[in-house]
């Protein structure tokens, strides 16, 4: 794939790798633009790792090429690559202060005392370690370890900054806090971030482009609305985010619309241009798909408490999917609440609910009739697979 | 139960304990006691010795002819161990870093001559070392090779390598006896440090890779100063039993490269000088307390830091 454009700092190109008989990558080619956060996520095992250590040539892939700048890096050993890495545990150098830990690197590429004096400083102010210069590694905590290592690699200045994840051994509190400082981080320093994790949460609130990997496959890439409102597939849908999902019996392109026939939600039409690419033409329409929603498409009333769709005519009807249930466990989560809704034998689903359409359903017990209701617009038909 | 279970009962502990202590308390406590005595004592006939608490005996060591004998004890032990150290290293990293498959296999290849009793290994060295013996074979057809190429080149009449090839002396040498202790010593500094090297988490190395250093920088300023531990204990535990060595200078050295040890059995042997053979054994031990209390230091040193 030489069509890259002019940004594209680093170029996965048909990547596959191999260890023995498993097969931790296939076939997966993804550009990465300069001067964005990109998210590798995905579920643990799927060789997000795998994928980083090939960018930092820890690793050697099996199939495909790497580009660094457009020039041929899959071969070149990692000391001689314009990246560098934040190393899960860290890697701080126990034997080392805080002060040798980031000039290590400085020192290797045999520059003057004072410039990596200098320049030692300054990254460790980045990372607001100024006052720990001199500690020995085994007298920080592990957010400051953190910090170190941190500024170990960005002190090389170097073209992409990998961290495999970076957030995962912090505490919940801190996590949180470093995630916005490390967005600050990359505004400042202006580096090329390529940040694994298999938190979702962690992936969209971070990153400006996401790649979902899972056994393996790259998924999708795009950024975080799009991934969250447009998933290419079921998988993709489930990991980035709640879904419901509802099987799909017989699917029918037409013109400019499928019909979708499930036993669950009845026969359905939906237009073209919201499917994904491989539903909308129509490489998938006889395999496997499944209709899905988000909890927060949903919304509840009372069974028999009249609405402006109930009440109005056929054709509005049309537009949405009713689903009768049971009132479930409502769960406060601050900004709105989690309204669960029980179906007999059904899977119950669950539905995101603000305060004003609270007070109608708090006040009802347990076992209530109620209707959950999804606009056809919010509903996605997905491949399964 | 568990294993800390044991102070609730005493009993118990008692009757597991008992066996060993008895043992250790008749076959090492008393005749070490005995030794110590036996030191401050003096011969009072050709069987019996008499404590009269004289420090005579350890006056003794200082006499020049036994401080050369305890210096070269000391040097040909401490380079020894630097060879055992050098050489076990790399194999140590090479176990290390094979493949989980082949790893218990090197590991046995390395135990193996444990399974041989040492007497015959010794033995076996002497073929391999002797003027005729094995290395010498090697060493001789090495030259002739080597005199057959030049020739072949018209340097023949030069000489370069001399005019014909004479053995090598190896037996009654210090190198002998270098190439005997190192020999029997080399598992056990290996061991050591392949434990070291296994434990150590691999992302430092690759953390020094990352930060631009090839594989010598990071050998140098990483792999080896967090192995440190593992290299030290290697050291300690060739140095002390080489020390101690009897039977390689004895068989290797010819009675030409005699160590303490050899001194110290001449004394309960043919010397029949009891007094001053405890005495000297006990001069060993105490090197040994004082190399074991530096280690100890440097651990502690460490622990502190932590
Ligand atoms: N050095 C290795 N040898 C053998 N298998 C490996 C090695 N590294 C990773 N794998 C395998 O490759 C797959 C992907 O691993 P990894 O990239 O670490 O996943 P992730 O980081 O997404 O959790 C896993 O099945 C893992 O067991
Ligand atoms: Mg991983």
């Amino acid at each position: 794939m030489a069509d890259s454009d002019a940004n594209t700092i680093v170029s996965l190109n048909n990547i596959g790798k191999h260890f023995g008989k498993v097969k931790a990558l296939d076939n997966v080619s993804i550009d990465i633009k300069e001067g964005e956060i990109f998210a590798l996520l995905g579920p643990s095992g799927c060789g997000k790792s795998t994928l980083l250590r090939i960018i930092s040539g820890f690793e050697n892939p099996t199939e495909g090429e790497l580009l660094l700048d457009g020039k041929d890096m899959t071969r070149t050993a990692p000391n001689k690559r314009p990246v560098n890495m934040v190393f899960q545990s860290y890697a701080v150098f126990p034997h080392m202060s805080v002060a040798d830990n980031v000039g290590y690197g400085l020192k290797m590429d045999k520059l003057l005392v004072d410039e990596i004096t200098t320049r030692v400083d300054t990254a460790l102010a980045q990372v607001h370690l100024d006052q720990f210069k001199h500690r020995m590694p085994d007298q920080l905590s592990g957010g400051q370890k953190q910090r170190v290592a941190l500024a170990r690699a960005l002190v090389k200045q170097p073209r992409v900054l990998l961290l495999d994840e970076p957030l995962s051994a912090l505490d919940a509190k801190l996590r949180d806090a470093m995630r916005l400082e490390l967005v600050k981080l990359q505004e400042t320093v202006g580096v090329t971030f390529i940040i694994v994790t298999h938190d979702q949460s962690e992936a969209l609130a971070m990153a400006d482009r996401v790649a979902v990997l899972e056994a393996g496959k790259l998924r999708q890439v795009d950024t975080p609305t799009a991934l969250y409102n447009h998933p290419v597939d079921a998988f993709v849908a489930d990991f980035i985010g709640k879904v419901h999902t509802f099987d799909v019996q017989h699917i029918e392109r037409q013109d400019n619309h499928v019909r979708v026939t499930s036993d669950e939600l009845g026969e359905l039409t939906l237009p073209l241009n919201k499917l994904p690419e491989r539903i909308s033409t129509g490489a998938q329409v006889n395999a496997s798909s499944v209709l899905a929603f988000r909890p927060e498409a949903l919304k509840v009333n009372l069974a028999n408490e009249p609405t402006a769709s109930t009440a109005s005519t056929e054709t509005n009807q049309a537009n949405e999917i009713q689903l009768p249930g049971f009132l479930g466990d409502i769960a406060f989560q601050g900004q709105h609440s989690i309204v669960e809704i029980t179906r007999g034998d059904k899977p119950s689903v669950s539905a995101i609910v603000d305060h004003s359409s609270l007070s109608a359903l708090q006040t009802q017990p347990i076992g209530t009739p109620i209707v959950a209701r999804c606009a056809l617009s919010d509903l996605m038909l997905l491949p399964a697979q | 139960m568990s294993l800390e279970n044991y102070r609730q009962q005493p009993a118990v502990f008692a009757a597991f304990a008992a066996p060993t202590l008895i043992w250790l308390l008749l076959f090492f406590i008393a005749p070490l006691g005995i030794i110590w005595l036996y030191s401050f004592g003096e011969n009072v006939s050709l069987v019996d010795i008499e404590t009269t608490w004289t420090l005579d005996n350890y006056a003794r060591i200082f006499q020049p002819e036994v401080l050369v004998l305890l210096w070269r004890s000391l040097w040909i032990a401490g380079i020894s161990t630097l060879v055992c150290l050098v050489i076990a290293y790399p194999v140590a990293l090479v176990i290390a870093t094979a493949h989980p498959d082949k790893k218990p296999w090197l590991l046995l290849l390395i135990m193996l001559p444990f399974w041989t009793n040492l007497l015959i290994r010794t033995y076996a060295l002497l073929n391999i070392l002797g003027t005729r013996g094995r290395l010498n074979d090697v060493l001789g057809w090495l030259w002739e090779t080597t005199n057959t190429l030049l020739t072949k080149f018209g340097l023949g009449e030069f000489q370069l390598i001399g005019e014909s090839f004479t053995p090598l002396k190896f037996l009654g040498t210090p190198g002998g006896v270098i190439f005997g202790i190192v020999y029997v010593s080399l598992p056990f500094a290996i061991l050591p440090i392949y434990s070291s090297l296994e434990r150590l988490d691999k992302s430092y190395l690759e953390a020094s890779l990352d930060l631009g250093a090839g594989q010598w920088r990071t050998f140098y300023h990483v792999l080896l100063p967090l192995t440190a531990a593992g290299v030290v204990t290697a050291g300690i535990i060739t140095f002390i039993p080489a020390l101690g060595q009897f039977l390689t200078p004895d068989l290797l050295g010819r009675g030409q490269v005699d160590m303490i040890a050899n001194v110290i059995e001449r004394q309960f042997k043919r010397a029949n000088d009891w007094p001053f053979g405890s005495a000297l054994s006990l001069f060993l031990l105490y090197i040994t307390f004082v190399l074991l209390a530096v280690r100890s230091f440097y651990d502690a040193r460490k622990a502190h830091r932590s």
